[in-house]
């Protein structure tokens, strides 16, 4: 062979080879790296997937029992994670089938669940092409994730830019989190800035357990809200069982929050299993304001055995409002297995606020032990001659009845007791039912006693501003002339001053003077910037 | 070989060698939806094979060991359970609860029912899958707990057993839940498989869910026929079922033409539910428009001022978010030259939720504007949400506002929102160790403001100190608000502290604020105090504090206090609110008592002249035992 056919047979071969290292080049510098911090391509994520054999798709259809699962657990065996949103479409609209394959494909490969996921996230929930179930397939995702490879999770979830729905997705994740590693999931919480949520908190009582004060610092150090305050409960029942003393002392150098949530958790079930050696320890107390803050928890407790000696307590050693509420607490939980004896005991306390509170602490006890014991508890509150007492008893329970049972609410202001609620629980079941039906709402205002009436029909014509205010406008122009009419005019050009000039123009001007007259009074009582009066004071003209 | 013959050779293998090293890389398809999968491409599609399953061979093992084709299910549910593997649990679970379904659906439901009640929902879907109306029959004579599983299954009713809807949902009792509409969802599925059939059904419906049925007709019927289907829904007797059926309407018809929707708007009460977030049908027509058409929802709210009202407008946050997470300053830009008053709060109310993923953007848009009160406003809405969401930022972006002119008012309410109201003051000790010397006199008087009563007054040395880095204008206000706080929990201490200041109009003002807490928690204490003090302002400022802290529940008590005080601009407002409280309760006694006070004539003609009308009665505070 001549050298020349040598060389090239060799710059071919190389030639081959340089070829051959640019193709590779190219494609390598065209995939994105399997980083959740980009938004990854369809193509990217389903590049080389088999697609679905027609029969598999056709059988899934229509087979029926066991076979159906048998031929997705099949096709799912030797299908990759690439492969799996194309046989969770195949398995149809079903949540179950979905999530039984999302199980497999976390453990095929669960950053490429996490990175498609995140793609059907920015999608709108049910678009063409969706997969089904998305939130239970993320749920499987980070139930297996978390057990196997929960930094991975976390840190996932940390990096991966915002998008609508993260922060639910996070939430998941967490509770996950909660189930398999405490103090990741308190790290998560911090990490992801989650403040108003409460996780899974099924594991807390046991990592706390181990080693109160670590999951104490832990907790504190997470700097959460609800999940922390609860942690920190936990954490105090732990410490109460092993060393409540060493508890209490560590609670002393915490902040006004944190300590009172640790210290009462630690003297509730301090007290609870051993009342003599709290009361010991709160008696050697030299700080007040400590001693003043662990009385509540102490008396509470001790009030469920001897309410006559935790009160005596309490009269002794606290002062101001912590009494107060220290002895309303007490009576709460003493009337839970005694109300008459929690009665006898406010009877016996020296009328005012103390006496008040503790009164609406009784009636709130009684009021939630059920729908039967309700009748009892009114005439029970209606015997009381002060109005406050009444009414501070019925904001205890005003959101809650009114938020589980409003027509019993409102049954129950037109009933014979119904002058016994606060202003504010009228004001609030008239704006109710403004929201549903402003004409009835305002029959049912004018049909309550005088001194409920103004007020309640305020109420109305306010919440009806807010929701069709044409409406509410037509009836106050309708109204005769007089106090209700002019209250009316007021209302509503108080309202609409805050919201814009021209349509308070264009209320004023349709005024007759005398209302005119009304209206100018509201503008000028109000203390607006200048620039807003003089721009108020042009849209009506003057 | 020539130069070129080889020049040619060599471009050729390089050729070959790319496209053949490329052959070997993966790939990027275009991706594919599941109906583009199912066509195939080159690759061996996916299929099953269960002859050669290990995973089917697991499965079959597990059957043989626990009976084989005459299996104990039970059984073999329970040795299911163990499985730790998910996805063999999950498959095996399943498997076994179809086929449970086939041999024997009834002795199914009633063991998951007892035992993994979770379960249940899951059976049902199979059974309905292979005989909807046995599945119905069975699960409606199953009892109570079989029963409840078919308002899960409502959708699936529509669509496998249509003539039985109306039957299930009216044996169905009313949800727990109020948020529940499973019944109206299913009733939308049928009338839009069979408009006629679905009308039939939801007229026979009886009992509770009757007006979920007729809703779900009208929405679904009115996607594609509003007219028609108003005309409908108007021919149902009057009350909530008819306008339930309304409101579906018209929020059905929003889908398709929502301008036709909200000229109907009046058709029907507003129908909003207690403590629902914009769930009146203004709302949720105004949230489908937003949706279909923003420009022209927004003309038509200014063209119809006063039709719909704020909480009405609250139904357009979700289209804002949508809007601004596409276009920030064309939003933004939008709502500054809208002239729709109240889309302000709505966009207050978006970056409380899904638009403050749209935070940086925003606030870099409004940096770029000149200082308007509507900017101001946007800058003062996001602020709020940055402050709830993220309070420790929010200190950075509160750093970056000015401390002078109009933005100082920004400023201040920017971090009373960190506290808000009160509710976050745990976070003031960390905000306090970062802010600069310009945010800390802003914090501390928030702090006085709104962690007033609860908090500040149980460190009582820490915050004598910080008052004095309140601004002076501001230091009154902040120390009345201590002094009531302190008083709270250590009334003695107080009032010590408060006659231990320079004589003098903060003095004053520290007695007053310890007045008002202390009689709240201990009236008798709080009097006897007064009456140690010597005569002069310090003493009729605390008679005056009295006086209003006590006027609501002892009237008498604190008449004859206001008639005690000296000086004259005390005295009169004293006696006023003394003298309304006695007429309160009984204006026999009010006349008795102003007639013996001897009191001015200018005084008395000054009562009398005073407003009578009042609130509520009181009474002096009496416990019957049972």
């Amino acid at each position: 062979m001549q050298r020349s056919t040598l060389y090239t047979i060799g710059g071919c071969v190389l030639a081959l080879g340089i070829g051959a290292a640019a193709a590779t080049w190219r494609v390598q510098d065209s995939l994105p790296a399997t980083s959740p911090t980009a938004v990854p391509a369809q193509e990217e994520l389903s590049a080389g997937a088999r697609s679905i054999d027609p029969k598999l798709a056709q059988d899934l259809k229509a087979e029926k029992g066991a076979k159906r699962w048998l031929l997705l657990l099949s096709a799912a065996e030797h299908a990759t994670a690439k492969e799996m949103p194309g046989l969770i479409r195949a398995a149809g609209n079903d949540s179950a089938a979905a999530r039984m394959l999302g199980a497999r494909w976390a453990e095929l490969d669960p950053m490429h669940m996490f990175r498609s996921m995140h793609v059907e996230f920015l999608q709108p929930d049910g678009s063409p092409g969706a997969l089904p179930d998305r939130h239970g397939l993320m749920d499987t995702l980070f139930e297996h994730w978390s057990k196997n490879d929960p930094q991975a999770l976390l840190r996932t979830l940390t990096d991966v830019p915002n998008f609508s729905g993260r922060d639910q997705l996070r939430m998941t994740a967490m509770n996950q989190l909660m189930k398999v590693d405490v103090e990741l999931g308190m790290q998560s919480l911090s990490e992801w800035g989650i403040r108003h949520y409460m996780p899974d908190m099924r594991k807390v009582k046991e990592w706390a357990a181990k080693n109160p004060k670590r999951a104490a610092e832990v907790t504190l150090k997470s700097n959460t809200e609800y999940a922390g305050q609860e942690a920190l409960r936990y954490v105090g029942k732990a410490w109460a069982e092993s060393n409540p003393e060493e508890g209490l002392r560590f609670a002393a150098t915490l902040d006004l929050r944190a300590r009172s949530n640790l210290a009462d958790a630690v003297i509730r079930s301090w007290a609870d299993r051993d009342l003599k050696a709290t009361l010991a320890f709160v008696n050697t107390q030299t700080d007040p304001a400590f001693r003043t803050a662990l009385g509540p928890a102490l008396m509470e407790t001790w009030g469920k055995t001897d309410p006559e000696a935790a009160l005596a307590w309490g009269e002794e050693n606290l002062k101001g409002a912590a009494r107060n509420t220290a002895i309303a607490g007490l009576i709460k939980y003493a009337a839970e297995t005694n109300l008459e004896r929690a009665a006898e005991l406010v009877s016996g306390l020296e009328g005012g606020a103390a006496q008040r509170s503790a009164a609406a602490s009784l009636f709130e006890t009684w009021f939630k032990k059920g729908k039967d014991q309700r009748n009892a508890a009114f005439e029970w509150l209606a015997a009381i001659p002060d109005r406050e007492t009444q009414q501070a008893a019925f904001d205890r329970v005003q959101w809650d009845w009114v938020w589980r049972d409003p027509v019993g609410v409102r049954e129950f202001i037109d009933g014979p007791h119904g002058k016994m609620v606060s202003e504010s629980m009228i004001r609030q079941v008239a704006s109710n039912q403004t929201a549903r039906n402003p004409e009835d709402a305002m029959k049912w205002a004018k049909g309550l006693p005088e001194d409920r009436r103004e007020g309640a029909k305020n109420a109305v014509l306010s919440s009806w501003l807010s929701i069709r205010p044409e409406g509410a406008v037509e009836y106050a122009r309708n109204l005769p002339s007089g106090a209700e009419r002019d209250q009316a005019i007021e209302t509503i050009t108080g309202s609409l001053i805050y919201q814009s000039p021209q349509q308070t123009g264009d209320w004023y001007r349709s005024l007759p003077a005398a209302d005119q007259k009304k209206a100018r009074g509201v503008i000028d009582r109000h203390g607006f910037a200048p620039s807003q009066r003089e721009e108020l004071l042009k849209a009506i003209g003057e | 070989m020539l130069l070129i013959t080889r020049i040619l050779s060599f471009a050729a293998c390089g050729t070959v060698g790319f496209f053949a090293a490329q052959a070997f890389q993966p790939t990027a398809p275009g991706w594919k939806s599941a109906d583009q999968q199912l066509k195939g491409d080159s690759l061996v599609p996916l299929a099953a094979n269960l002859s050669e399953s290990q995973l089917v061979a697991e499965w079959d093992r597990l059957r043989s060991q626990n009976g084989g084709e005459t299996a104990d299910l039970e059984a073999l549910y329970k040795a299911v359970k163990e499985e730790k593997d998910a996805f063999r649990r999950r498959a095996f679970r399943s498997a076994l609860i179809a086929e449970w379904s086939v041999r024997d659906p009834s002795a199914a439901l009633a063991y998951l029912l007892e035992k993994d009640q979770w379960q249940a929902g899951q059976l049902a879907r199979e059974w309905m899958r292979l005989d909807p109306d046995a599945a119905v029959t069975g699960l409606l004579a199953g009892g109570n707990k079989a029963r409840s599983e078919l308002r899960g299954l409502l959708s699936e009713i529509a669509r496998l057993a249509p003539g039985r809807l109306g039957e299930v949902v009216s044996a169905l009792p009313k949800s727990e839940s109020r948020w529940d509409t499973t019944a109206q969802d299913a009733f939308a599925i049928l009338a839009q498989k069979d408009l006629a059939a679905a009308r039939s059904a939801a007229e026979s419906v009886t009992g509770a869910q009757r007006g979920q049925a007729l809703a779900g007709v009208a929405k679904a019927w009115a996607e594609t026929d509003g007219p028609a289907a108003l005309a409908w829904a108007q021919a149902i007797p009057a009350g909530e079922q008819r306008d339930g059926a309304l409101k579906a309407t018209l929020i059905g018809w929003a889908k398709k033409d929502p301008m036709a929707a909200l000229d109907h708007i009046d058709l029907v009460p507003p129908g909003g539910e207690e403590f629902y977030h914009a769930s009146d049908v203004g709302a949720q027509v105004l949230r489908e428009a937003g949706k279909k058409d923003w420009d022209a929802t927004v003309k038509w709210l200014i063209d119809h001022p006063g039709k719909l009202g704020r909480s009405s407008l609250d139904g357009l946050q979700s289209a804002m978010s949508h809007r601004l997470s596409v276009d920030v300053g064309g939003t933004l830009r939008g709502l500054s030259t809208s002239g729709l008053p109240g889309l302000s709060n709505v966009f207050g109310n978006a970056i409380l939720n899904e638009g403050y993923m749209q935070r940086d953007a925003i606030w870099s848009w409004l940096d770029g504007q000149p200082a308007t009160p509507f900017t101001r406003g946007l800058r003062g809405s996001l602020l709020n949400a940055i402050a709830w969401k993220e309070p420790n930022a929010a200190l950075g972006f509160l750093e970056k506002i000015s401390d002078q002119g109009e933005d100082r008012q920004l400023l201040a309410q920017g971090t009373q929102s960190l506290l808000n109201g009160g509710s976050q003051f745990h976070l003031m000790e960390g905000l306090l160790e970062k802010a600069s010397k310009k945010m800390r006199p802003f914090l501390l008087e928030a702090a006085f403001s709104y962690g007033g009563m609860q908090h500040i007054g149980k460190e009582p040395q820490l915050w004598i100190n910080r008052l004095s880095e309140v601004s002076e204008e501001r230091r009154p206000q902040a120390t009345a608000q201590f002094a009531q706080s302190w008083a709270a929990a250590d009334p003695q201490s107080a009032q010590q502290w408060a006659m231990d200041l320079p004589e003098g109009q903060t003095r004053d003002i520290a007695v007053s604020g310890v007045i008002g807490s202390w009689t709240t928690s201990d009236p008798r204490g709080a009097a006897s105090w007064v009456n140690t003090l010597p005569a002069g302002k310090t003493r009729d400022s605390a008679a005056s504090a009295l006086v209003n802290a006590m006027v609501s529940v002892e009237p008498e008590s604190a008449w004859t206090w206001a008639t005690s005080i000296e000086s004259s601009n005390h005295r009169s407002s004293a006696l006023q609110v003394a003298y309304m409280a006695l007429q309160r309760k009984d204006p026999a006694i009010a006349r008795d008592m102003l007639q013996s006070a001897n009191l001015t004539a200018d005084e008395v003609k000054a009562l009398e002249a005073a407003p009578t009308k009042v609130k509520a009665a009181t009474g002096t505070l009496f416990i019957r035992s049972l």
